[in-house]
């Protein structure tokens, strides 16, 4: 599903910015590619259901942020010097996870980046030197 | 992030769950203590307890031992019950002492000796022994001279003591082990005297250790409660301690058999030196969590088995996603800048992918394009694009030929090999999309040239 997905993803980003920079288009290229991970993994993962509620509520960021940042209570803020903050800011939505699952949601979070790095990797390959 | 909700509340189920888990765990570890569901004590006390205990429904979480302990005093028929248990558990002190700890931990009481793990303190322990001296002097007497006699019988036995930490710790870990046999059984009347015997074998092993000191404060306490249910924790505690002492080796590797046949249960094992309250307990079963998944990640993260401790892995591990996610960046630009021949067609490919992908399978949809596999060197040269996309798009096949299973018996030009057998399945799917690709490509073309 992932490969589906991404590639639905790349093509579309192709269609719609002909005329944009490359790097706008890179950077939406990484947005479909972090969307189409969370999309694959499905809502289970606390890690999919942020990357999803982030782009989904892309439009909307600056009035949810307020409200979120008031409603909801970190369930353990990450105290200073606390060796899984660096982990926490790379995982997304791991600022609200608790240790236990933080190192969980990692676990999954990595399987899914090197799938999405491999497909990628293989287009990329695949596509190779008949390219531009 | 606006998932603060969303997180939180999958969190909450997760640690609702937990928790009642555990408490229901707890409930089936310790059937005497009722009071950690408020549903139907009365049955798991009858279960566990053959003294009977009242109800402790309105006794807080934070103690269930506790609480099962004083609900066990209210019974008087308990004194003369433990009574009979030393003087019947006096035959059996001369047995060996291994073999004692061993049975201890496989069978497990499962009366008294969940409420023994509430041992907190040295002070609690002492309590206990002064109860257990002022209980009976005659029965004391009577047990005493057999112990002494199986004492000597049991040399190893204080070796191992004396190579352990305090022993009050002991008492306490061999109450978190009488916890957990007394989990693996239901009530066991019977094993309830091979458990005093093993009490009776570790009163036999504090006075060699020098619990001289404790028994004098014991004889200082004892004013104290006269509670049976103390006397009986003493037996318990006496035969964890005893049997922890003697089969420290062997308990570990039950520990481990048994946490592995019992799934259904939390058991949690008390290790040496390691405090055995609710709250340490439910801490240790959190560091083994974390423990375990960091393993997982161990195993995820390549390079990680030479790093150890858990600052370095996770460093290992930031270093990991970090590097992962900028490799995300970076091929996305590397995607952004090379790759306009794919996209005109494969939203019609991935469609027809999709329709197939739900009848048929893969092999149909390898099967329909096989038929579409020959004109495109033909309709190639005649638009540039094409021609362009079909050249980016030839490496495609050789891709799929190295990865795709051989359904295409009849394709040929470009896929006349047989597919190797894809080891992945969401590899296939990629394949089986580029091919698509590929050929929907082709086949878009061809209409294009008819048009």
């Amino acid at each position: 599903m992932l490969a589906f997905r991404f590639l639905r993803a790349l093509t579309l980003v192709h269609r719609t910015t002909p005329n944009s920079s490359n790097a706008a288009r890179s950077r939406r290229i990484q947005r479909a590619a972090f969307a189409s991970m969370a999309y694959s993994a499905g809502p289970r993962r606390a890690w999919s259901r942020a990357l999803l509620c982030r782009f989904h509520f892309h439009r909307a960021r600056r009035r949810c942020a307020g409200r979120s940042r008031t409603a909801g209570v970190p369930r353990r803020p990450s105290t200073t010097g606390s060796p899984a903050d660096g982990l926490r800011r790379l995982v997304p939505g791991g600022t609200e996870m608790d240790y236990c699952s933080l190192l969980e949601e990692t676990a999954d979070y990595i399987r899914c980046l090197s799938k999405q790095v491999k497909l990628m990797q293989s287009i990329v390959d695949s596509v190779g030197p008949g390219g531009r | 992030m606006d998932m603060h909700g969303c997180n939180s509340l999958k969190n909450e189920d997760n640690l609702d769950y937990t928790y009642s888990g555990n408490s229901s765990d707890w409930q089936q570890c310790n059937p005497s203590i009722g009071c950690l569901d408020s549903g139907n004590p009365s049955a798991t006390v009858s279960q566990g307890n053959q003294i009977g205990s009242t109800p402790c429904s309105s006794i807080s979480m934070a103690d269930p031992f506790g609480a099962g302990l004083w609900n066990l005093s209210t019974e008087s028929t308990s004194l003369d019950l433990c009574k009979d248990k030393l003087q019947g558990s006096s035959n059996q002190i001369t047995g060996n002492s291994m073999s004692i700890g061993g049975t201890l931990l496989q069978t497990g009481s499962g009366v008294l000796r969940p409420s023994l793990s509430h041992f907190p303190s040295d002070s609690a322990f002492i309590e206990r022994a002064a109860r257990f001296s002022c209980f009976g002097g005659s029965d004391l007497g009577g047990m005493m001279n057999p112990y002494s006699a199986a004492q000597s019988q049991i040399p190893h036995s204080d070796a191992s003591r004396e190579s352990s930490g305090a022993q009050i710790q002991k008492n306490e870990i061999n109450m978190m082990e009488a916890v957990r046999g007394a989990s693996l059984s239901t009530t066991d009347h019977g094993s309830k005297e091979k458990d005093n015997s093993h009490a009776a074998a570790t009163i036999r092993k504090r006075p060699s250790e020098g619990m001289a000191l404790d028994q004098a404060k014991v004889a200082s306490q004892i004013s104290g409660e006269m509670d049976d249910d103390n006397v009986e924790l003493e037996q318990k505690a006496e035969q964890n301690s005893s049997s922890a002492a003697t089969s420290r080796p062997r308990g570990k590797q039950v520990k481990d058999g048994n946490e592995s046949s019992k799934e259904d249960f939390i058991h949690i094992r008390a290790r040496r030196g390691q405090a055995t309250n609710s709250h340490s307990l439910a801490e240790r079963v959190r560091r083994e969590k974390i423990n375990e998944r960091m393993k997982l990640l161990q195993d995820l993260v390549p390079g990680c088995s030479k790093v150890t401790g858990k600052a370095m892995m996770l460093d290992e591990i930031i270093n990991y996603v970090q590097s992962l996610q900028q490799q995300v960046e970076f091929l996305s630009m590397k995607l952004a800048a090379i790759n306009p021949r794919l996209d005109i067609d494969i939203e019609a490919v991935l469609s027809k992918y999709v329709l197939l992908q739900t009848c048929n399978g893969p092999s149909a949809a390898m099967g329909s394009s096989s038929g579409i596999v020959r004109p495109p060197p033909l309709h190639a040269s005649q638009q540039g694009l094409a021609q362009a996309g079909l050249s980016g798009m030839i490496n495609l096949p050789d891709l799929l030929r190295r990865s795709i299973n051989a359904q295409m018996t009849a394709a040929q030009g470009y896929k006349e090999e047989p597919k190797m057998q894809v080891p992945n399945a969401w590899d296939e799917e990629l394949h089986n999309v580029l091919q698509m690709a590929y050929n929907g490509t082709v086949n878009l073309n061809t209409h294009r040239v008819q048009q």
